[in-house]
C-alpha cells in the first residue's frame, strides 16, 4: 500500500495544497490532481522534455521529480508563464512557423523562458544546446530558433 | 492574390504554445475508468489458458475480457486477419490478451497481475529470407481461409501476405550476355513514427452506438475498424477528434480504440480511457516496415540500363494492416527516375511474429530510394563516371513512364530541380577529401570526412476523395464541417483557411474548422500522403464558390441589382469597380438566415485516375501515381575519424510543390520531413532480439534527432501551376522524407570511400568500412 | 517508506546514523527515483537533500573545493571550472539535457557509481578527494580511485554522505580534456568517456605527467596506471601513443550491450585516446593550460 501525503506549494504564484501519493511523479500531480494539462507526458523517462516545469526558477523534467520534493517550492508550468519575455517568446515562436502539433510546444516554451532569463543573447549553438533536452518530431527545430532570434531581436531594437 | 502564399498564422498556434489545447492524451470524462492491456511478452506461443475469475475479483475493476467476451470476427484494413485479442495463440511481443477497467490505474494494473494465464512459448519467425520458403512454419496456419477486406483477392501464400510481381521476359538472357553486371543488396531497419503525444482513446457505449474520442488521422478509418471488431455497423459507431500531437501515418490505422469501446460496453457504458504509456506505444506501434531490397542491373558498355530485376522483402509483422498496398511499391520504385530496359520486380510482404508494420510518413519510399539512389551511385563508380552527370544522362523527361506505364507529364521538373540546387552549390565545388584517404586501421587523422550526395524522387498525392461542407455565420465567419484532420502540418489551421478566404473574399482568420465528428462531418481520407491540403482544398474551393454565389445573389436581392455587378472583398461586398462598400458579408448572411435561406455550401473531390498498363503487374493493389511531384536533394556530411559519426553539415532540397498555400507551413513540412529522415538514416536503430523483443525499447535508446543533430534545411519550392490542385498547389508535407536517407548514404560512401548499404549508418558501421572489416 | 526532506548536515548525518543502508539520499532524484521506483534501490527512508546549501559552491583556496550538491549546469557554467578542470566542465554539460543538469549534482554522479557516469573518468585524472562526513566518526578524505570500488559500489559507509570534492589545481603547462563518444550530440550516456591530463616538460617536448581515465571499458571507471608509465618521461609520438592505447586497451573488458558492440568499443578506444592527446597538446601549445 502506498502512502498518501499532502503537500503545498506554489503552483504558477498561488498556494496550492494537493495530496501525493508514494513516489509519484510531479508530472503526473500536476496533470491528474490539480488537472493542468498543459504540461505535457511524452515518455515518462526524462528523455523528451515535453514535461519540462521551472523548480525554484530552474527547468527539470516533472516525469522524473518526486512529487513529494515539491514541498514549499516554488514551481511555474506553462500556464503560468505569462511574464513579457514569456509572452513574446509565445508570439514569436506563433509567427514563425515554430508551432506544428504543439505538443512539444509548452516544455519548449517553458525551457526557452529560463535560458532568456539567464542568458540575454544567446547565439544559435547555445540555443540549440539549451534545447537538446526538448524532442520536436514535427519542426526540425529550425524555426523555434527562428523564434528566439527573434525575441533576441526584439530586445535588441527595445533598447533592454 | 493576397492570401495565396502568405506566412498566415495558424488558429490552433496560440492555444498550443499557452498550454489551453486539449489533446486526445488529455482528454477526460466525468466517471472515466482508467483501462489497461495484458499483452503478450512471448513472439510466438499458444494460449493454452486464460482466468480472469480473480482479476475480476480484484478491488475497483469494472471489467476483465478477452477473446470470448468480444465477437468473433477478424478484422482488418486491407485484410481481415487481426482479431482484437489473442485466442489460442500468440504472433508478436505486445499483442493483447485481454483488457481491464478499473476506477484507477494502479487498480487496473493490480488487477493484470491476478490474471491467469499461460502460453506455451514456440520459436518466432524473424527472418524474412526463411520466412518464405516452402517449408517454413506459418504464423497464420488459416492463411488461406482469410479473406480481403475489399474486392477481390490478390496473390499471397504462406507467409507471403501479399505479393506484387512484373517479369516482361527475356531479362535473364540480358543478363547472362550484358558487359556489366552490377549488383547490390540494401536493408533497413524500422522506423518508430514517434509523434510526442501517445496513442490513447476515450470510449462510452451508449444507446447501442460506440462514441470513440481520440487523437486520430483518419476518424472514418478507426470508425470502421471498431465497426469491425464490434461486429456492427459503421454508423453504430461516432468518433471524435481531438488535438492531434503529431501522427507521421502511426495514427491512421486502429490502436486501442477498439479495446476501449469493447471495455465501455462491458463496464456498463462507463467510459474508458485507454493511454499507452510511451514505451508499450514504442513496442506496439506500426512503424515503418524493415526491408531488404535486391537490385541488378544489365549495361551495356556505355552506361545504359538494359535491364533491372529487383527482389524486395518487406516485413508485414503478425498482422496486415494496410501493408497490403505497400507490396506494390518495389515494382513501382525499382525502375523509376532514370531510363531502364526491361524491368523485372518482385516485391513480397512478409508475415514475422514481430509487431504489425503499418505506414509512416512516406511508406517504403525512404527504403526504397536509398537502395535505387545508392545503387546508381555504385553504378557510376563502375563506370569511373561523374555522378551528378550519369544521372542526368538517364534522367526521366516529359513523357517518360514509370513502370505501369503512367506517362509522366511534367518529368522535366527533376532536371529543374538538378540545376536549381547548381546555382547554390556546384557540382564542381562540392567538399571532397579526394586526397586524404583514410589508412585502414591508424587513426592517423581528426579532421573530418567529406561528402556529399545527390538523389531525385518522384512521388504521388494519396488518391483517397474528401469532402467538407461550409456554413456562413451570421457574422460573416465561415464554419467549416470536415472530417478532414490536421496532424501538425498547418493544412487545417491556415492552408484550407486561406484558399476559402481566397476564393469567398473574406480573412483567413475569419474560417474556423471545428473538430471532425463522423455524425455530422463529411467524408475525408485522412491526413496522408499529402492528400489534404490538395483534395481537400479542391472540395473547399468547390463549397466556397457554392457559397460565395449564394451570398451575391441574396446580395444582389437586397440591392436590387444584378448579380454581376457585384464582388465580395475583404468581408464585404462592393459594386465592381466602386470603393463604398454596400453591406457587409455579415448582414447579407443574417438577412439569408433569417429569410430561412441560411447560406451553405458543400464539395467533395478525388484526383483523377491515371491512364496506366492494368497489366503491367500481378498483385497491383496500389496501381498509379495520382498527381506526380519531382524532387532532387543535396547533402553534405562530415564524418568523424575519431568515431565515426557522421554530421549532415549542409542540405538542400528541391521540391516541385505546384503552388505555396502557406510559406511558414511548407517550410516546416520540409525541415521536419528532412529531420525525420535524418533520424531513420543516422539516428534511429530499432533491432530485435532472437526471442523477438524489440532492443531500442524507449526513447533513451530508440534515438529520436535533437535540435544539436539536425541542420537547417535550404530548399527552393519550384512553383509550376498544376491543374489537380487548388490554386495550382500540390500535396507536399509527405514527400520531402523519401530522399534524405539516400542522398546521406551516397554522401558517406563519397566521404569514406565505402558503400555502407544499410539504414541506419551507425558509427559502427562507419569505422567497420574505414577499417575494412568484412571485406 | 519515510520521505524526509532534510535542511542541514547536522540532521541528514542523524538520520543516515539512524537508517544506515535502509536510507537512500536525494538530491534531484533523476538517478535515484529511478532506481527506487524499478526496485533496485530499497529503501525504508528516503532521505532528500536538494535544498542542504551547505553543500553548494565552489571555492578556490590553494586547490579547488566543489560542493557536492553543487549541480551539472552550474558546473558546466563556472568559468572558472572551463578554463582550470575542463574536463570536468565538459563532461557536466554533456550529462543529459539541461533539465537534468539543473538538478543533478556530482555528489549523485559520483555515489552512484555508474559504469558509465560522466563525471568520473575527469574527477579521476584530475586527482579528486571524496570528501565524506558521518555522525559518529566525522570526517574523512579519499582519493577518488579508493572511492569507486566497483559497478554501483563504492566506499561510502552506509551512514556517511559525501560533502565536497578536493581538486588539486592544474599545474601549468597542461591541459586535461573529456572526450566523450555517443551516438548523437546530446542525451547519451558515453559509449566510451575518456579523460586525459597532460603535463609537459619546460620544453614542451616531453610529458611530464600524464594521467589517463576511461568509463565504459569494464565494470567501473579506472585510471590506465600501465599505460601512463609507458608515457610519462616520453615524447608524444605514434610509436609509444600507440603502444600506450593497447595497454589502455589490455586493461578493458569490452562487453556488446544495446548502445555498442565489443568491436566498436575497441575500434574507438584508440582513436579516442589520440584525439586526447591532440588536443590536450594544442591547448597547452596555445597558452600552457
Amino acid at each position: 500500500m502506498q502512502t498518501t501525503h499532502s503537500v503545498t506549494a506554489t503552483i504558477n504564484g498561488r498556494a496550492e495544497t494537493f495530496e501525493v501519493v508514494g513516489l509519484e511523479s510531479l508530472m503526473d500531480v500536476l496533470r491528474n490532481r490539480l488537472h493542468l494539462s498543459g504540461t505535457k507526458e511524452g515518455c515518462r523517462e526524462g528523455e523528451c522534455g515535453a514535461c519540462t516545469v521551472l523548480l525554484d526558477g530552474k527547468p527539470i523534467n516533472s516525469c522524473a521529480y518526486i512529487a513529494r520534493a515539491a514541498e514549499g517550492r516554488e514551481i511555474e508550468t506553462i500556464e503560468g508563464l505569462n511574464d513579457d519575455l514569456s509572452y513574446r517568446l509565445k508570439q514569436a515562436i506563433v509567427e514563425t512557423g515554430g508551432v506544428q502539433c504543439g505538443y512539444c510546444t509548452p516544455g519548449i516554451i517553458v525551457m526557452l523562458s529560463s535560458l532568456l532569463r539567464r542568458t540575454d543573447a544567446p547565439d544559435e549553438a547555445l540555443i540549440r544546446e539549451a534545447l537538446s533536452g526538448n524532442i520536436c518530431r514535427c519542426t526540425g527545430y529550425a524555426q523555434i530558433v527562428d523564434a528566439v532570434l527573434a525575441v533576441i531581436d526584439g530586445n535588441k531594437g527595445a533598447g533592454s | 492574390m493576397s492570401h495565396i502564399g502568405s506566412s498566415a498564422i495558424r488558429s490552433d498556434a496560440w492555444s498550443k504554445a499557452s498550454g489551453e489545447a486539449i489533446y486526445a492524451y488529455d482528454y477526460k470524462e466525468a466517471g472515466m475508468l482508467y483501462g489497461y492491456l495484458l499483452r503478450s511478452r512471448h513472439a510466438a506461443g499458444e494460449l493454452v489458458r486464460l482466468d480472469l475469475t480473480k482479476a475480476r475479483a480484484m478491488p475497483g475493476v469494472r471489467a476483465v475480457i478477452c477473446a470470448a467476451d468480444v465477437p468473433e470476427t477478424l478484422a482488418g484494413w486491407s485484410m481481415l486477419d487481426t482479431p482484437l485479442f489473442a485466442r489460442d495463440r500468440v504472433r508478436y511481443i505486445g499483442e493483447p490478451i485481454a483488457a481491464i477497467a478499473a476506477d484507477s490505474l494502479a487498480e487496473a494494473h493490480a488487477a493484470a497481475e491476478e490474471i491467469d494465464f499461460e502460453i506455451i512459448p514456440g520459436t518466432p519467425m524473424l527472418d524474412m529470407e526463411a520466412a518464405c520458403r516452402t517449408d517454413a512454419p506459418l504464423v497464420h496456419a488459416d492463411w488461406q481461409s482469410y479473406v480481403p477486406a475489399e474486392g477481390s483477392d490478390f496473390p499471397r501464400h504462406g507467409n507471403v501476405a501479399a505479393e506484387c510481381s512484373a517479369d516482361p521476359g527475356g531479362v535473364d538472357e540480358i543478363f547472362a550476355t550484358a558487359p556489366l553486371v552490377v549488383e547490390d543488396e540494401f536493408t533497413s531497419q524500422r522506423q518508430y513514427q514517434a509523434y510526442l503525444e501517445p496513442k490513447s482513446a476515450v470510449a462510452i457505449y451508449r444507446d447501442r452506438r460506440f462514441i470513440i474520442h481520440t487523437g486520430h488521422q483518419f476518424p472514418f478509418n478507426v470508425r470502421a475498424r471498431v465497426a469491425q471488431f464490434m461486429a456492427v455497423a459503421p454508423t453504430d459507431v461516432r468518433v471524435l477528434g481531438h488535438t492531434i500531437g503529431g501522427g507521421f501515418g502511426g495514427k491512421l490505422d486502429y490502436s486501442v480504440e477498439p479495446h476501449a469501446a469493447a471495455l465501455s460496453k462491458a463496464a456498463g457504458g462507463k467510459p474508458v480511457k485507454l493511454a499507452n504509456h510511451r514505451v508499450e506505444d514504442l513496442i506496439t506501434a506500426n512503424c515503418r516496415e524493415n526491408t531488404i531490397v535486391k537490385m541488378r542491373s544489365a549495361l551495356d558498355k556505355d552506361g545504359n540500363i538494359l535491364a533491372r530485376d529487383v527482389e524486395a522483402y518487406m516485413d508485414n509483422g503478425a498482422y496486415t494492416g494496410e501493408m497490403s498496398y505497400m507490396a506494390s511499391f518495389p515494382f513501382h520504385l525499382g525502375a523509376i527516375t532514370y531510363r531502364v530496359g526491361k524491368f523485372r520486380a518482385v516485391g513480397k510482404l512478409v508475415y514475422t511474429n514481430t509487431p504489425p508494420t503499418g505506414a509512416m510518413r512516406g511508406v517504403s519510399g525512404p527504403a526504397m530510394y536509398a537502395a535505387l539512389e545508392n545503387h546508381m551511385d555504385n553504378i557510376a563508380a563502375k563506370l569511373g563516371a561523374d555522378r551528378r552527370e550519369y544521372r542526368l544522362r538517364h534522367l526521366f523527361v516529359d513523357g517518360d513512364k514509370l513502370p505501369n506505364g503512367q506517362v509522366l507529364d511534367n518529368a522535366t521538373i527533376l532536371k529543374r530541380g538538378f540545376d536549381e540546387i547548381e546555382k547554390i552549390v556546384p557540382w564542381s565545388e562540392r567538399p571532397n577529401n579526394k586526397s586524404e584517404r583514410p589508412k585502414s586501421g591508424k587513426p592517423s587523422r581528426t579532421a573530418p570526412y567529406k561528402g556529399s550526395g545527390l538523389a531525385a524522387a518522384i512521388w504521388l498525392v494519396n488518391p483517397l476523395p474528401g469532402s467538407l461542407s461550409l456554413k456562413l455565420e451570421e457574422d460573416g465567419t465561415v464554419s467549416v464541417n470536415t472530417a478532414a484532420t490536421d496532424n501538425g502540418s498547418g493544412v487545417l489551421a491556415a492552408g484550407i483557411p486561406q484558399i476559402i478566404a481566397e476564393t469567398l473574399g473574406i480573412r483567413p482568420e475569419q474560417v474556423r474548422i471545428p473538430y471532425p465528428d463522423t455524425d455530422v462531418s463529411a467524408w475525408d481520407g485522412g491526413s496522408q500522403g499529402g492528400r489534404t491540403l490538395q483534395t481537400v482544398g479542391l472540395a473547399a474551393i468547390e463549397g466556397a464558390k457554392e457559397v460565395r454565389g449564394k451570398l451575391l445573389s441574396h446580395a444582389a436581392q437586397l440591392l436590387q441589382v444584378d448579380v454581376s455587378a457585384l464582388t465580395i472583398k475583404d468581408g464585404g461586398i462592393y459594386l465592381s469597380g466602386d470603393t463604398k462598400r454596400r453591406m457587409t458579408v455579415a448582414e447579407v448572411a443574417t438577412a439569408a438566415t433569417f429569410s430561412g435561406a441560411p447560406i451553405q455550401g458543400s464539395g467533395g473531390a478525388a484526383l483523377p485516375a491515371v491512364p496506366y498498363n492494368p497489366g503491367c503487374a500481378n498483385g497491383l493493389l496500389f496501381p498509379y501515381f495520382t498527381s506526380p511531384t519531382y524532387h532532387v536533394h543535396y547533402a553534405e556530411v562530415e564524418v568523424s575519424p575519431v568515431s565515426g559519426n557522421v554530421a549532415v553539415t549542409r542540405y538542400i532540397v528541391a521540391q516541385d510543390v505546384g503552388r505555396v498555400i502557406n510559406r511558414a507551413s511548407i517550410t516546416g513540412q520540409i525541415q521536419g520531413a528532412v529531420a525525420q529522415s535524418i533520424g531513420y538514416a543516422l539516428y534511429e536503430s530499432m533491432r530485435f532480439a532472437e526471442d523477438g523483443h524489440i532492443i531500442e525499447d524507449n526513447l533513451q535508446f530508440y534515438r529520436l534527432p535533437l535540435a544539436v543533430d539536425i541542420p537547417r534545411v535550404e530548399y527552393i519550392a519550384m512553383e509550376q501551376d498544376s491543374e489537380e490542385g487548388p490554386f495550382g498547389a500540390k500535396g507536399s508535407g509527405e514527400a520531402p522524407v523519401l530522399l534524405p536517407a539516400a542522398v546521406i548514404t551516397n554522401a558517406v560512401r563519397d566521404a569514406i570511400g565505402k558503400p555502407v548499404r544499410k539504414i541506419p549508418i551507425t558509427p559502427e558501421d562507419v569505422l567497420e568500412a574505414l577499417d575494412g572489416i568484412g571485406e | 517508506m519515510e520521505f524526509l526532506s532534510l535542511t542541514t548536515v547536522e540532521e541528514t548525518l542523524d538520520k543516515l546514523a539512524t537508517y544506515g543502508s535502509d536510507a537512500a539520499l536525494i538530491a534531484g532524484g533523476t538517478h535515484a527515483r529511478y532506481m527506487l521506483m524499478s526496485g533496485q534501490t530499497q529503501a525504508k527512508a528516503i532521505l532528500h537533500i536538494e535544498r542542504l546549501e551547505a553543500l553548494g559552491g565552489y571555492a578556490l583556496n590553494g586547490s579547488a573545493r566543489l560542493g557536492a550538491l553543487t549541480n551539472m549546469r552550474q558546473i558546466a557554467e563556472n568559468e572558472d571550472i572551463r578554463v582550470r578542470f575542463n574536463s570536468l566542465a565538459i563532461a557536466a554539460g554533456k550529462c543529459g539535457g539541461w533539465q537534468t543538469q539543473s538538478v543533478a549534482t556530482i555528489g549523485g554522479n559520483v555515489c552512484a557509481a555508474s559504469p558509465s557516469a560522466d563525471l568520473l573518468p575527469p574527477l579521476l585524472v584530475l586527482e579528486t578527494e571524496i570528501e565524506l562526513h558521518s555522525q559518529v566518526r566525522g570526517s574523512r578524505s579519499l582519493s577518488l580511485s579508493d572511492f569507486i570500488t566497483g559497478a554501483y559500489q563504492s566506499a561510502r559507509a552506509p551512514d556517511e554522505m559525501a560533502t565536497a570534492f578536493h581538486l588539486p589545481l592544474p599545474a601549468p603547462r597542461s591541459a586535461n580534456r573529456y572526450i566523450k563518444i555517443q551516438r548523437r550530440s546530446a542525451m547519451e550516456r558515453p559509449i566510451i568517456g575518456l579523460a586525459l591530463s597532460l603535463e609537459m616538460d619546460d620544453s614542451q617536448s616531453h610529458i611530464k605527467t600524464i594521467r589517463i581515465a576511461l568509463s565504459g571499458g569494464g565494470p567501473m571507471a579506472f585510471r590506465a596506471v600501465e599505460a601512463e608509465g609507458l608515457l610519462t618521461g616520453q615524447a608524444p609520438e605514434t610509436e609509444v601513443l600507440h603502444a600506450a592505447a593497447e595497454a589502455i586497451s589490455a586493461r578493458c573488458t569490452f562487453r556488446d550491450d544495446a548502445r555498442a558492440s565489443a568491436t566498436y568499443r575497441a575500434a574507438v578506444l584508440p582513436r579516442a585516446f589520440s584525439h586526447a592527446v591532440s588536443e590536450c597538446l594544442a591547448a597547452i601549445s596555445d597558452n600552457g593550460s
